[in-house]
């Protein structure tokens, strides 16, 4: 019945709890009583305590005003006229009159010496010896103060005895030792009215600590020291206090003691410890009872209800188990309220349990219908899914048969970049043969694909479109591939990335033959570049030949003629020199050019241009061999013409500009002098000088056109287009 | 006053004639041509 699940747990019976709350209930009445009497009990020895003391300053005061009555007594009588006037008769019938106040006592007179002068003991006129205590006539001698006497046994009657005494004086002078003896059994009298309480002990101790009176068997102890350790200690240094020991009985005793001030004797009074103690017993004893008999009877009862509780619980589990059967049970009636609530609650949930169980079978039989059209539904959809997946298939197949005859090297990984699927390309290209790709990790078949390639795959899966033009890998076994490549990833149905797609096509041949290309191309250059160098060098050869030959004539014209010849060669060497310079090998910066022309001009014909100024204005135009050598002829006619014939025996200046016309794409040169002009008349088209005619064929040659200024000096500009010569 | 003495450097012959010309032609002594730039500095430490 019960479930499992709750047998480890501990099980705990109602008596058990009724026991605690027991328990729990008295346990601390039982510690409370206690510490009740036991505080009491500390009350109560302190109450005895300043009882004791109390007692002790009481009798005290008591013994000090008994000594002073017979002390004041004395020294009424040592006044008396009689002694004075040494009539013994009249003051031993005065002393005898005085003793009638103190019984069993006896008045003694004696002079310095401690002989007995009168002594009423004795019939007057008696022969009478000395006093047995001269130590005490000295002293009364000595300090002039009366003196109260320890305890002493009388040397005539041997009993203990206390004597009193008193100076005599007359004329200022002590004359007698006037004394009073009465035995120490008088002190008795004080201690009677103490006695009976409490079963205490009063004792009288002289100033040496010498028992004088006892109120228990004083025969026994009068004249015995006491020898408690603990209250002589104490007595030593107070003249009262409260401490414990045993008495001469030898019981454990409280004793409270005081000194009087006046005679230095003590009253101690002890009561046994025994009285306390026992009545702590019978305290104790009374708590303990009552608190045992209150348990047992709540112990009892405990038993008594767990019982009729037990019992009306367990009347409840045949009806209980009744209802889970599905049986009628009728209401009965319980002893206790609560069982009869929980008896209805039973009832009431089995009747609903019933109901649920009629609504859970309509249910059933609901659902059992529900299940029947489900399943012809099922198979309605089984049919058509059947029909789907044909179609998938087919388009599958048509897929895989796309992807594997794609006329590239094509593969479709998941996102664990798995094959999915490739074309027969990429199985040749990565030498894979006929291998089954499908669902094995590239990783797998390609182990050696470093970090930065994964890292690619990884982009790509995450969603990026990733492509190289060109890409090196060096394969496992040392070859050199280069590869373009694109990776993109596809999605799938869901909208989500099914994986990449990795496009790769091996130009290794493309690169190889580009590296090839360049190489050729390099050494092209150079070998350009050393004909330049030979071009320029055989017209430097050439012109120095002209240059020796003209040298070697004497006539002026033909030299003229042959120096224009070699500084014609010379305009041509430089630019070949000029262009082997320059980085590109097909254009040269003309203004550099122009610039270092003008200057080897003007040094060869070093007496002429002493006179001359040269000009410059050049913006930098890049032209090409076929604009820069006809280019470059005609500057060096013009400037020369100019530098040769505009300044005859005169100081003059030649200005040269080069411009690049941005708006018409053309190059403008202009040359003038601030000479003496042309000669009058003369159409220098029709001039029959060669440098002349240089200047119009080349224009031509260059496209250019060629036009002249007005004077004074002479200017020629030629403008010639750039396209066609500038690339 | 002392002539100054000129050292051509030309490895092309003709031109390296052509240029001792033109400099005796100004009125300087040339001491010698040679080829090559190594020549040249043995030849101007001899002297």
């Amino acid at each position: 019945m019960f479930d499992t699940r709750f047998r480890h747990l501990k099980q705990i019976r109602i008596q058990s709890y009724l026991k605690a709350l027991v328990l729990a209930c008295l346990v601390p009445v039982c510690l409370s009583s206690v510490y009740l009497v036991h505080h009491s009990y500390h009350n109560q020895l302190t109450y005895l305590e300043q009882n004791l003391l109390a007692t002790a300053n009481i009798l005290s005061v008591a013994l000090d005003r008994d000594l002073s009555i017979s002390q004041a007594s004395l020294e009424a009588l040592a006044t008396s006229p009689a002694l004075a006037s040494r009539d013994m008769a009249t003051f031993h019938a005065q002393a005898l009159n005085v003793l009638k106040n103190f019984s069993d006592s006896d008045i003694i007179l004696a002079d310095a010496t401690g002989q007995q002068i009168d002594n009423s003991y004795k019939p007057f006129g008696s022969t009478l010896p000395k006093r047995s205590s001269l130590d005490t006539v000295r002293r009364i001698f000595e300090t002039r103060k009366p003196i109260v006497s320890n305890i002493f046994k009388g040397a005539v009657t041997g009993r203990y005895i206390i004597g009193i005494d008193v100076p005599v004086f007359q004329d200022g002078q002590v004359r007698y030792d006037l004394g009073m003896t009465f035995p120490a059994d008088r002190l008795l009298a004080l201690l009677h009215p103490q006695e009976l309480l409490d079963k205490r002990l009063i004792t009288i101790l002289d100033s040496g600590n010498t028992i004088v009176a006892r109120s228990n068997r004083p025969e026994l102890y009068v004249g015995k020291q006491i020898i408690s350790p603990p209250l002589l200690q104490l007595m030593a240094v107070a003249n009262h206090g409260t401490t414990e020991g045993f008495n001469l009985e030898g019981e454990r005793s409280t004793v409270s003691f005081k000194r009087s001030e006046a005679t230095g004797w003590t009253v101690l009074v002890s009561s046994p410890k025994a009285i306390m103690v026992n009545a702590l017993k019978q305290w104790l004893q009374w708590t303990i009872g009552s608190l045992s008999v209150l348990l047992a009877f709540g112990l009892g009862m405990a038993f008594v209800i767990t019982r009729i509780i037990a019992r009306s619980v367990q009347d409840l589990i045949a009806p209980a188990l009744a209802l889970g059967r599905g049986e009628t049970v009728l209401p009965k009636h319980f002893e206790l309220t609560e069982t009869n609530e929980v008896a209805k609650a039973l009832l009431l949930a089995g009747n609903l349990l019933q109901e649920q169980e009629s609504a859970r079978k309509e249910a059933e039989n609901a659902l059992k219908q529900m299940n029947e059209t489900l399943e012809i539904m099922i198979a309605d959809r089984t049919a058509q899914l059947v029909f789907a997946n044909e179609t998938l298939q087919k388009n599958e197949a048509q897929l895989k048969s796309f992807i594997e005859q794609a006329p590239a090297s094509l593969a479709m990984f998941d996102t664990e970049m798995r094959y999915l699927g490739a074309s027969r390309r990429w199985l040749s290209d990565y030498g894979l043969g006929d291998r089954d790709l499908l669902g094995v990790s590239h990783y797998e078949i390609f182990p050696e694909i470093p970090a930065e390639w994964r890292e690619v795959h990884r982009r790509g899966l995450a969603g990026e479109l990733l492509q190289a033009e060109a890409d090196r890998f060096e394969r496992v076994d040392g070859t050199v591939q280069w590869v373009r490549w694109v990776i993109q990833p596809w999605i799938n149905i869901a909208g989500q990335i099914g994986g990449i797609l990795i496009f790769t096509e091996d130009i290794t041949k493309v690169i190889k033959a580009e590296e090839l290309l360049k190489a050729s191309l390099a050494e092209k250059e150079v070998m350009l570049r050393e004909i330049h160098h030979r071009v320029k060098n055989n017209l430097q050869v050439i012109s120095s030949l002209v240059s020796l030959q003209s040298d070697n004539l004497t006539d002026d014209r033909i030299r003229d003629e042959l120096n224009d010849v070699r500084d014609r060669v010379r305009s041509m060497a430089l630019i070949h020199e000029k262009l082997y310079q320059t980085s590109n090998l097909a254009q040269l910066n003309f203004a550099d050019y122009a610039a270092s022309l003008l200057q080897y001009l003007w040094r060869s014909h070093g007496t002429l241009a002493e006179k001359v100024r040269l000009n410059l204005a050049l913006t930098p135009v890049a032209l090409s061999i076929e604009a820069a050598v006809p280019c470059g002829l005609i500057l060096n006619e013009l400037a020369g013409n100019a530098l040769k014939h505009a300044f005859p025996g005169r100081d003059g200046e030649v200005t040269v500009n080069l411009d690049h016309d941005v708006a018409t794409d053309s190059v403008c040169l202009r040359v003038y002098d601030n000479g003496v002009g042309m000669p009058a008349g003369l159409d220098w088209q029709e001039s029959k000088s060669l440098g002349l005619r240089l200047v119009q064929i080349l224009t031509k040659q260059l496209c250019g056109t060629v036009e002249t200024g007005t004077g004074p000096g002479v200017e020629f500009r030629i403008t010639f287009p750039l396209k066609g010569f500038s690339e | 006053m002392s002539k100054l003495s000129i050292l051509i450097v030309e490895d092309k012959a003709i031109v390296a004639e052509n240029l001792t010309h033109k400099v005796r032609q100004l009125g300087y002594d040339v001491v010698g041509t040679t080829a090559t730039g190594e020549e040249a500095i043995e030849l101007a430490r001899r002297q």
